[in-house]
C-alpha cells in the first residue's frame, strides 16, 4: 500500500539580493517518489542534490513551491498547523548530527518523555520511555536515563534520537544521513538496528545518504537524485547492478568499494 | 530463595540511593563551578556583603541617619565611625541605612528590565521573519531613546509641579529605559537557536511553541539572561545615583545617591570633609566592581574554551605537583 508520495514536487529557493536582485537555488524539480508501508526506500545523490530538502519538506519544516503531497491517498499539502502536528505523529525524521539534535541541557529520559506527553499517551510515560530505551539498544535504561548528550557517545546519541523519534509509534521514519557524522565502527550497528526496527515494528523508512554502499546493504528500493531531480529509481540490486543513467554510474564508481582489501 | 528476594530489593534500593547521591554530587559540584572560578566567587562575596548590609544596614545602623543630632562636620571619631555631615548627621548610620534602597533600586530595574527583555527578545527571535522585524524596529527605537535624558525631562517637569521621583517611578522609568539593550541580546541569540536541529527536533515532535521558548531557549540562554541581570542592575544603580545627584528625586530619602548629592552640593571635596563623600563613593564602585565580577565569571564558566583552558592549567599544576 503506498503510504507517502510526492507529486511534481518542486522547491525553489529565493534570497533576496540588495535592493531589486534576487538569488534563486532550485534545490527540486518536479520530484515524483513514493513509499509503501513497510518498505525501506533510499534516496542518494551528491551533496547538494536536493536529498535534505526534500526531506523536510516531507515533515513540513518547507513548504513546496509546487506539487502535491499525498499521504494515505489524501492530498495533505494545505495541511495547517494543527493537521500538521497530528501527521508528524505519523512521520519522524531523524537528523544528521546527533551531536546537534539533542538538548544539551536535558537528560535522555526527557528527550523520550516529551513527545510522549504531547502526543497525550494514555498508558504509563515511564514504563514507556524504558521500553522504547531497551529497544533501540539502550539498556539498562536506568544507566542511561539520567544521562545528559554530553556523556554519551556519537551512536548513543543517535540511539537516544531513534527512541525520540520512535516513542510515538510512527508510519514513516526519514534517516536524513543518520551515520554520516558517527564513527565508522559504529555506522553498522545503527544500520541494523534500524532494519532490525523496520522488521519489529514494522514501519516504513526513508534512508537519505549519497554513501552507495550503505544503500545496497539496507534499502530495499533507491531513487538517485541529481540537482534537484530523481535520474533513476528501482529495486536497489537492479540500480546497483546495472545503471542506466550516466550519473548514477559516477556515483558508484566514485563510492569506494569496501571488499577492494580483503 | 527469599533471601535472593531481598537481596534484589536491597540492590534496588542501594542503586537508587546511588543515583540519588550522585544527582547531588553533580549539583553541587555544577555549582561548585562558580566557587571554583576567582573572579565569580570574589564577585559573589562581595555582592552576598552587600546584600546583608541592605537587609540589615537600617536595623543596626547606630543613630537615626536623617537626624540632625550631632555637631557638624566632625571628623571620625569612636561616636561617628565616619563622622558627621554639615548638616549634623552621622555619616556612618546614613550608609548603612542607604545600602537598602540603593540595592533595591539597582536588582528591581534589573529584575524588572531583564524580564520584559527576555520577553520581548525571545518572543521576537522565535516569531515569523515579519513579526520579528517589527518588534526588531520597535527595540531600536527604545536603543536610540538617551534614558538619562528621558529621566531628566520627566524630573524637571515633576519638579516645576513641585514633585520628586519616588522610587517606584525611578525604577519603572530606569526599566522602560534600559530594557532594550538586553532585548537585541536575546533576539540575536534567540534566532541563532531557533535554526537548531534540537528545536526542530522539538517542532516535530509536536511541542508548542511556549513549551519550547521556557523549557529550551530560556535554559539555553540562562547564562547570558544572568548576565544581562547584572548589566542592567549596574544600570539601575547608576540610574538612581544620576537621578539623586541631579536633585529630582526626593533629597529626604537616605541612599548613596543623595549622600553624593548633599556632600557634593556642600562642597564637602573643597572644604575637606572626606568622611562624607567617599564612603558612599566606594561603596557605589564596589558595588558595581561586584555586578563586573560576577559578569565576568559567569561568562568564563559558561564560555566552554575558557573552562577547558582552566583545566589545562589545573592538569599542568597538577604534573607540577607531581614532579616536585
Ligand atoms: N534554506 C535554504 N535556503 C537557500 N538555499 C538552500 C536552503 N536549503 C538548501 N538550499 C540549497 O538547496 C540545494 C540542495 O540542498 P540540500 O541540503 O537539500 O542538499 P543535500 O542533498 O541534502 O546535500 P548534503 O548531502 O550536503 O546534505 C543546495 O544547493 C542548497 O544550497
Ligand atoms: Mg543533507
Amino acid at each position: 500500500m503506498e503510504l507517502l508520495a510526492t507529486q511534481g514536487i518542486s522547491k525553489i529557493f529565493t534570497k533576496r539580493r540588495g535592493m531589486f536582485g534576487e538569488t534563486r537555488t532550485v534545490a527540486l524539480n518536479d520530484v515524483n517518489i513514493s513509499i509503501n508501508s513497510k518498505e525501506i526506500v533510499g534516496l542518494v545523490g551528491a551533496s547538494g542534490s536536493g536529498k535534505s530538502t526534500l526531506a523536510r519538506l516531507l515533515v513540513f519544516l518547507y513548504k513546496p513551491t509546487s506539487g502535491k503531497l499525498l499521504f494515505e491517498g489524501n492530498d495533505i499539502t494545505g495541511y495547517r498547523s494543527r493537521q500538521i502536528r497530528k501527521y508528524r505523529q505519523e512521520v519522524q525524521m531523524v537528523f544528521q548530527d546527533p551531536y546537534a539534535s539533542l538538548d544539551p541541557n536535558h537528560n535522555v529520559a526527557w528527550h523520550v518523555r516529551r513527545p510522549l506527553i504531547t502526543s497525550g499517551y494514555s498508558g504509563n510515560i515511564e514504563e514507556r520511555v524504558d521500553q522504547v530505551l531497551e529497544m533501540v539498544t539502550l539498556s539498562p535504561p536506568e544507566y542511561f536515563k539520567n544521562k545528559y548528550p554530553h556523556q554519551l557517545s556519537g551512536g548513543q546519541r543517535q540511539r537516544v534520537y531513534l527512541a525520540r523519534a520512535l516513542a510515538v509509534e510512527p508510519k514513516i521514519l526519514i534517516a536524513d544521513e543518520p551515520v554520516s557524522m558517527l564513527d565508522v565502527s559504529v555506522r553498522i550497528e545503527i544500520l541494523e538496528l534500524i532494519s532490525k526496527l523496520r522488521e519489529e515494528l514494522g514501519i516504513s523508512i526513508i534512508y537519505i545518504t549519497h554513501d552507495v554502499n550503505t544503500v545496497s546493504l539496507v534499502t530495499d528500493r533507491v531513487y538517485v537524485m541529481h540537482s534537484g531531480m530523481v535520474v533513476e529509481h528501482g529495486n536497489t540490486d537492479d540500480v546497483i547492478s546495472n545503471p542506466t543513467h550516466k550519473y548514477t554510474r559516477e556515483l558508484i564508481e566514485a563510492a569506494p568499494n569496501p571488499y577492494k582489501r580483503i | 530463595m527469599q533471601n535472593n528476594k531481598f537481596d534484589e530489593a536491597d540492590n534496588k534500593l542501594k542503586s537508587t540511593i546511588f543515583i540519588r547521591v550522585k544527582q547531588l554530587l553533580s549539583k553541587l559540584t555544577s555549582s561548585n563551578i562558580l566557587m571554583s572560578n576567582n573572579k565569580a566567587k570574589a564577585g559573589l562575596i562581595l555582592f552576598l556583603s552587600f546584600l546583608s548590609i541592605g537587609v540589615v544596614g537600617g536595623l543596626i545602623s547606630p543613630y537615626n541617619p536623617n537626624g540632625f543630632l550631632f555637631g557638624r562636620n566632625q571628623p571620625p571619631s569612636y561616636s561617628h565611625l565616619l563622622g558627621t555631615t554639615a548638616y549634623g548627621q552621622d555619616v556612618f548610620s546614613q550608609l548603612l541605612s542607604g545600602a537598602g534602597p540603593t540595592l533595591f533600586v539597582g536588582l528591581s530595574v534589573g529584575l524588572l528590565a531583564t524580564a520584559v527583555s527576555i520577553t520581548v527578545g525571545v518572543f521576537a527571535g522565535f516569531s515569523s521573519e515579519r513579526v520579528s522585524s517589527i518588534i526588531n524596529g520597535i527595540i531600536n527605537v527604545f536603543l536610540v531613546i538617551p534614558g538619562i535624558l528621558v529621566i531628566m525631562l520627566l524630573g524637571t517637569f515633576m519638579l516645576g509641579a513641585n514633585q520628586s521621583l519616588g522610587y517606584f517611578p525611578m525604577i519603572l522609568i530606569l526599566s522602560v529605559t534600559g530594557w532594550a539593550w538586553g532585548a537585541r541580546t536575546f533576539r540575536s541569540q534567540t534566532l541563532s537557536i531557533a535554526k537548531r536541529d534540537f528545536i526542530l527536533s522539538s517542532l516535530l515532535i509536536g511541542e508548542s511553541r511556549l513549551s519550547i521558548v521556557f523549557r529550551q531557549i530560556v535554559r539555553s540562554i540562562f547564562p547570558i539572561i544572568i548576565s544581562n541581570f547584572f548589566f542592567t542592575s549596574i544600570y539601575g544603580v547608576m540610574g538612581l545615583t544620576f537621578v539623586e545627584y541631579l536633585g529630582i528625586g526626593n533629597l529626604l530619602d537616605v541612599n548613596w545617591g543623595t549622600m553624593l548629592y548633599w556632600s557634593i552640593n556642600n562642597e564637602a571635596y573643597l572644604t575637606g570633609l572626606w568622611w562624607w563623600i567617599l564612603p558612599p563613593s566606594i561603596m557605589i564602585s564596589l558595588l558595581m566592581f561586584s555586578f563586573i565580577l560576577l559578569n565576568f565569571g559567569i561568562d568564563e564558566v559558561s564560555n566552554p574554551s575558557l573552562r577547558k583552558y582552566s583545566s589545562v592549567k589545573r592538569k599542568k599544576s597538577a604534573v607540577d605537583n607531581k614532579n616536585a
